[in-house]
């Protein structure tokens, strides 16, 4: 049996499938979770900010463009959601203690020394970079999607995802020698 | 090694429940009525244009504007009126973003044409601040009708300076209606709220609790 596509069960969602919303959820949640616990560096918000995320896509499934990749349009929701929430904690983060963030990273796989260090050099990105090389490097999304994402063109997407990485080289030069 | 297991099986735990949750919760969202960006889109144009069309006819029946000022000033009406309702839809429509760049030179381009083609004007026996109080007045119950659209979006700063353009448009159009008086007058006394209008629409925006984050 041939697995449905994103869209192909956002199409059935959009008509009234409600089984399909829930296969869409376990399939895209993962991903976005992931994405939002590197975004806002707190796994209890990050675990709101899904929800979040998934309430708006079923509040404003009449927006969505039939035909459109739905990850792209999920992972804008969740960006969205996220900046304003970054937005609205800018200031309790600016006054908390750094060390004591859950910074939300899974259980250490390889050398969790260097997992640390490039976590760390992650946060240290500005979130348009930091969003842009999430979406492209960890999950794989094309500059067009990314652009979509983000609400920009595919060449702004390609210059944020560039300068992240040249950043995190910066940031991590001492790991290479 | 226990701690690991622990954790992982902690972290299973908590994406089960946070799934439940989120999945009980999108199941009572289903069973409220569909929500339709349309039908926003269409409550704020029929906002703007029965403001902008009653307070016409207002002026009319009271006497504070002759039909020939009105005519007289149908070319700067009309673009007006079709920039505020082209402005009103792209404010709420998905997608879009390089209409409301568009739009927002239009304006621009707008505002500069209502104060040129003013020329000298005639003197009022009204104070010059009754102009800036009636466009802000005038533009309160449509802000009020786009900030309930824009809540249902993410926010985004062309769209809410579009909304607020849009919404600024209703006192333009009374201004030229209804107000006779020179350039100068123009552009301070109705540029400055048309303008402070769409300030205020930037930053409520961009401040109120969203109920959606889709773009």
């Amino acid at each position: 049996m041939v697995t449905p596509t994103d869209e192909l069960l956002m199409e059935r969602f959009c008509r009234g499938d409600e089984a399909s919303f829930d296969a869409l959820y376990f399939r895209l949640a993962p991903q976005v979770k992931g994405f939002l616990t590197h975004m806002v560096r707190d796994r209890a918000l990050a675990e709101d900010l899904v929800q979040t995320t998934f309430l708006s896509l079923v509040r404003s499934r009449d927006r969505y463009q039939i035909g459109s990749t739905v990850a792209s349009w999920v992972f804008a929701i969740a960006a969205n959601a996220a900046r304003d929430a970054l937005r609205h904690q800018r200031l309790k983060v600016e006054v908390s203690d750094d060390s004591q963030v859950d910074h939300g990273i899974e259980v250490p796989m390889g050398d969790p020394g260097l997992r640390t260090e490039l976590e760390a050099a992650f946060a240290q990105l500005p979130p348009p970079q930091r969003e842009a090389v999430l979406l492209h490097k960890v999950h794989g999304l094309t500059f067009e999607q990314i652009a979509t994402a983000l609400g920009t063109t595919s060449a702004a997407a390609r210059i944020r995802a560039h300068r992240g990485y040249e950043r995190l080289r910066a940031l991590l030069s001492h790991l290479e020698s | 090694m226990m701690s690991s297991l622990d954790d992982l099986l902690r972290q299973q735990a908590r994406d089960e429940a946070t799934s439940a949750t989120t999945l009980a919760r999108v199941k009572a969202e289903l069973a409220q009525p569909r929500h339709s960006w349309r039908r926003d889109a269409l409550r704020l144009v029929v906002a703007w244009w029965a403001m902008a069309c009653g307070l016409t006819t207002v002026l009319l029946l009271t006497g504070n504007t002759s039909p020939d000022l009105v005519l007289s000033r149908l070319a700067s009406v009309a673009p007006l009126m079709v920039l505020g309702g082209l402005g009103g839809y792209f404010a709420i429509a998905p997608g879009g973003q390089r209409w409301r760049g568009a739009l927002v030179v239009a304006f621009a381009l707008a505002m500069l044409a209502i104060v040129v083609t003013r020329g000298a004007g005639h003197p009022s026996a009204q104070p010059e601040w009754v102009c800036t109080l009636s466009h802000l007045s005038l533009g309160a119950g449509p802000l009020g009708v786009a900030m309930l659209g824009l809540r249902r979006t993410a926010p985004n700063v062309m769209r809410s300076m579009v909304a607020g353009l849009a919404i600024g448009t209703v006192g333009a159009i009374a201004g030229e209606v209804g107000c006779d008086q020179g350039w100068q007058h123009v552009m301070v006394f109705h540029l400055v709220p048309w303008a402070a209008l769409t300030a205020v629409a930037v930053l409520v925006s961009r401040r109120m609790k969203r109920w959606s984050y889709a773009p």
